[in-house]
């Protein structure tokens, strides 16, 4: 890959349209907890009750889980630019495969709390939790399907469009770690 | 030792401190903060914000210092 090439103002990693992607989606994430930071402000036993009712275990194994697919990712590029292709492809699937348990921590989560009567019109903190971290899994979601898309064109994984393709879907990827470390706090560890 | 690994073991301890620390200080904002800490490592190591234009480091710096500030 011509990274030397590829690294100056107008192509950062993964070409110019996915940071401005990252950067509208972090900041509507980010302008969202502040919302529900300033709102929480004004009925503070609420929120914090609320919080106390989230599993910190699930939330803390899924901010586990993905760093540790956002560790195999960073790997899965290095290997590919190294040319090492089988190592690229386990990285690829180790990613995914973290991705996977972290959808189905989510879902355990969620019915757990639409078992106990736990929904979006609960109160204003399950509000902006509902809102937020289904927004977040739809961005994971979107994520697996890059990734799913990647590892099914390995065959060409040496063509033309492929290594731009790739450093996309990997920010795009990190975009995911990056959202979740800040909602786990504002919303877990509240 | 490669540095993602490195920084993977970083982000991981700060994971574990930022969830033991509420545990002794309920009214801290220390685990926000040490999020906004993993984001920047996340940023800079995983996103290789390192090795892009100065113009991105500048930015993802200023982005955090921003949310910190209002935090």
């Amino acid at each position: 890959m011509e990274k030397d090439q590829n690294s100056n103002f107008f192509y950062p990693p993964g070409g110019i349209l996915i940071w401005i992607i990252i950067f509208l989606e972090v900041s509507v994430f980010f302008i969202a907890l502040l919302v529900m930071k300033y709102y929480a402000e004004g009925d503070l036993q609420t929120y914090r009750d609320s919080a106390k009712s989230l599993s910190l275990l699930s939330g803390t194994a899924n901010t586990i889980i993905l760093l540790i697919s956002g560790y195999f990712m960073a790997r899965a590029l290095h290997w590919y630019r190294q040319q090492g292709l089988q190592k690229y492809r386990r990285s690829l699937l180790i990613t995914m495969s973290s991705g996977g348990v972290f959808i189905v921590i989510k879902m355990i989560e969620y019915f757990d709390k639409l078992s106990h009567g736990l929904t979006i019109s609960t109160n204003p903190f399950f509000t902006f939790y509902w809102l937020i971290t289904a927004f977040h899994l739809l961005h994971v979601l979107i994520g697996m399907a890059i990734l799913l898309y990647l590892y099914t064109k390995i065959d060409e994984a040496y063509s033309e469009d492929y290594p731009l393709n790739l450093e996309a879907g990997a920010a795009f990827w990190h975009m995911c770690d990056l959202i979740w470390v800040m909602i786990f706090p504002t919303l877990y560890l509240m | 030792m490669n540095r993602n690994l490195i920084v993977l073991i970083v982000l991981l301890l700060l994971t574990a401190i930022s969830v033991i620390l509420p545990i002794y200080f309920a009214e801290s904002k220390f685990s926000i903060l040490l999020g906004a800490v993993k984001f920047l490592l996340i940023a800079y190591f995983f996103m290789e914000m390192g090795e892009a234009n100065l113009i991105w480091r500048i930015g993802i710096l200023s982005f955090i210092l921003g949310f910190c500030l209002l935090i």
